[in-house]
């Protein structure tokens, strides 16, 4: 499998705080690759870089062979780059259905003119965008409260409408930065569950998380971050038994689901 | 037509025909003038609200677009001869042309740059207003403005303008709320709400700030032109920062993100200044301390009061 997203060497610090040094990751189509770390080991760094919300010092991203550094956010989207964030950004007073649809932006093209024109062209768009976005809300269960405010929303419900936004443009590329984090285990199974079938579709996943639970369950392959450095890379079941990895635990294995 | 649609049409349809039977109660000129002011003031304040109600960006300087409108259409047409109507659209162009060399770098900046901008760049069309006197008539005015025409017959009566003015309204609540209920309308409630996630979500997050401002400031220059086509002279007081803080005010007072609530705002301060002497003596202070106890005490509105609602960018509207 030939990588989707390519990190090379990427450098951020932020005041005397190194949060990433020299960061090499690869992530591949239809596959997860889960970024795991300790807090403040540099994963959403990494992630915001990638995703054009911070500027890093030194390194290259490349997204199917184009650099995407420096690129405006909204252009990762039409590129096919989308991302989910750890603290819920949802639109609150819009409902769950124009979340969605929000989400459609990308794949979507009329703009001020033809919509305050109401041209044929945008009416047949509109509902392409409208159906696309109810399918999404049943793909993730929330087509019940699809006329609710999203603030309104249950916590797990808005974590899931994140995920349908950043689905519903078609992408190749999801980063996810913690989906699960505060939801049971009931709803973070349910997520994992999810996750797999996006994957399934051939949309590659970089999955931030501190579940190692679901981490180890659904991922392909785990690279992990301390201290903003990559200490170990390889599947799940290399990662559980890496010597480094454990000590960076603390020997904490057992609560984090590593078994030595 | 979506549910929301019908509603939208069906409130415009209710609008339109009390429009048209209001001049059979309204025969007084002087009230007719009134009515023209308001709907002069709900076109600026339709535009203002896409800007200040959707986008979240506030303008303090409405006024000088309002104001560049009635000055360039009015000069145009008075002192170079050019048919109104061309006069009326050649100033929208070039003060689109104007909202976009002030939107572009201020809208680039986190943070509400663009009050300062604006209200730096209506203080500066005021003085030009009053310093170009060659051109402009200076303090005492412009004046010999000829009235628009329709088919040929010229639009100088209060019941003709009357007929104009409310007809450009309807037009621009259609146009914005087609706006609003758009892709485009989404994106620029979700640049609001939650900026990160909508760039991540491909909303162009400047480009679109830029672009709503522009078509305020166009709805504002279209309202000028018609007044001064309308009255014939017009003077700079007209046209000050205290006109553009009234404007942003019946937008706050009717709702922001409410396309009707420019409407009801509008309508209600319009006419205090003329109704109530005491008011309209000490107008700017009127309209500061209005906007002060809204802010304070109603800040979704008198519509999204009346819906029992709590503040929502647009989420509301209609």
């Amino acid at each position: 499998m030939s990588a989707l997203l390519t990190i090379k060497g990427l450098s951020v610090r932020f005041g005397g705080v190194q949060a990433l040094s020299a960061l090499d990751l690869e992530a591949p189509a239809g596959a997860i690759t889960a970024l795991i770390g300790p807090n403040g080991a540099g994963k959403t760094t990494a992630i915001n870089c990638v995703s054009g919300v911070v500027a890093p010092d030194a390194g290259r991203v490349s997204f199917d062979g184009q650099e995407v550094l420096g690129l405006a956010g909204h252009k990762l989207a039409c590129l096919g780059l989308t991302r989910t964030f750890q603290n819920l950004q949802v639109f609150g007073l819009m409902n769950a259905l124009e979340n969605v649809m929000v989400g459609l932006h990308a794949a979507s093209r009329g703009g001020f003119a033809a919509a305050m024109l109401r041209l044929p062209l945008l009416r047949r768009e509109e509902k392409a965008i409208r159906e696309r976005a109810e399918e999404m809300l049943s793909f993730f269960g929330l087509e019940k409260v699809a006329h609710q405010p999203a603030e309104e929303l249950a916590y797990g419900d808005q974590k899931r409408l994140e995920l349908a936004r950043a689905l519903a443009g078609r992408p190749r590329l999801m980063l996810l930065d913690e989906p699960v984090a505060g939801l049971n285990a009931a709803e973070t199974h349910e997520i994992g569950g999810l996750i797999v079938k996006i994957k399934e579709q051939g949309i590659g996943v970089v999955l931030v998380e501190h579940d190692m639970g679901l981490v180890m369950h659904v991922s392909d392959q785990v690279a992990v971050l301390s201290g903003g450095v990559l200490i170990a890379q390889g599947t799940p079941e290399e990662i559980q038994q890496d010597p480094e990895v454990l000590r960076t635990y603390l020997g904490g294995g057992e609560e984090f689901g590593l078994v030595a | 037509m979506s549910a929301q649609g019908k509603k939208f049409f069906g409130c415009l349809a209710a609008l339109a025909a009390v429009l048209a039977l209001l001049p059979l109660v309204v025969t007084n000129p002087y009230y007719l003038n009134v009515l023209n002011v308001v709907a002069l003031n709900v076109l600026v304040v339709t535009g203002l609200n896409l800007l200040i109600g959707y986008a979240g960006q506030i303008s303090l300087g409405h006024a000088a677009f309002f104001g560049l409108g009635a000055y360039i259409s009015g000069i145009l047409s008075g002192s170079y001869g050019w048919e109104p109507w061309t006069a009326l659209l050649a100033a929208a162009v070039v003060v689109a042309v104007v909202a976009l060399v002030i939107g572009l770098p201020t809208l680039r900046l986190e943070g509400n740059y663009l009050v300062m901008a604006t209200l730096g760049f209506n203080l500066i069309v005021s003085v030009l207003m009053v310093q170009l006197d060659d051109i402009t008539g200076g303090p005492s005015g412009y004046t010999g403005i000829p009235s628009l025409s329709f088919f040929g017959a010229p639009i100088a009566s209060d019941i003709s303008f009357y007929w104009l003015a409310w007809g450009a309204v309807l037009v621009g609540l259609i146009l914005a709320r087609n706006l609003v209920h758009s892709r485009v309308g989404r994106g620029l409630k979700a640049l609001h709400e939650a900026p990160l996630a909508a760039a991540a979500s491909g909303v162009p997050i400047e480009a679109y700030k830029v672009k709503v401002f522009v078509i305020s400031a166009v709805y504002a220059s279209v309202a000028g032109s018609l007044y001064a086509h309308y009255y014939g002279i017009i003077t700079p007081a007209t046209f000050d920062i205290f006109k553009s803080v009234e404007l942003v005010t019946m937008c706050i007072v009717g709702g922001m993100g409410s396309l009707w609530g420019g409407l009801f705002g509008a309508a209600l301060l319009t006419p205090m200044p003329q109704l109530l002497a005491v008011v309209e003596e000490y107008k700017d202070i009127f309209f500061g301390g209005i906007l002060l106890v809204l802010l304070i005490f109603l800040p979704q509105g008198l519509v999204g009061w009346l819906e029992g609602k709590r503040v929502r960018p647009g989420g509301r509207a209609f």
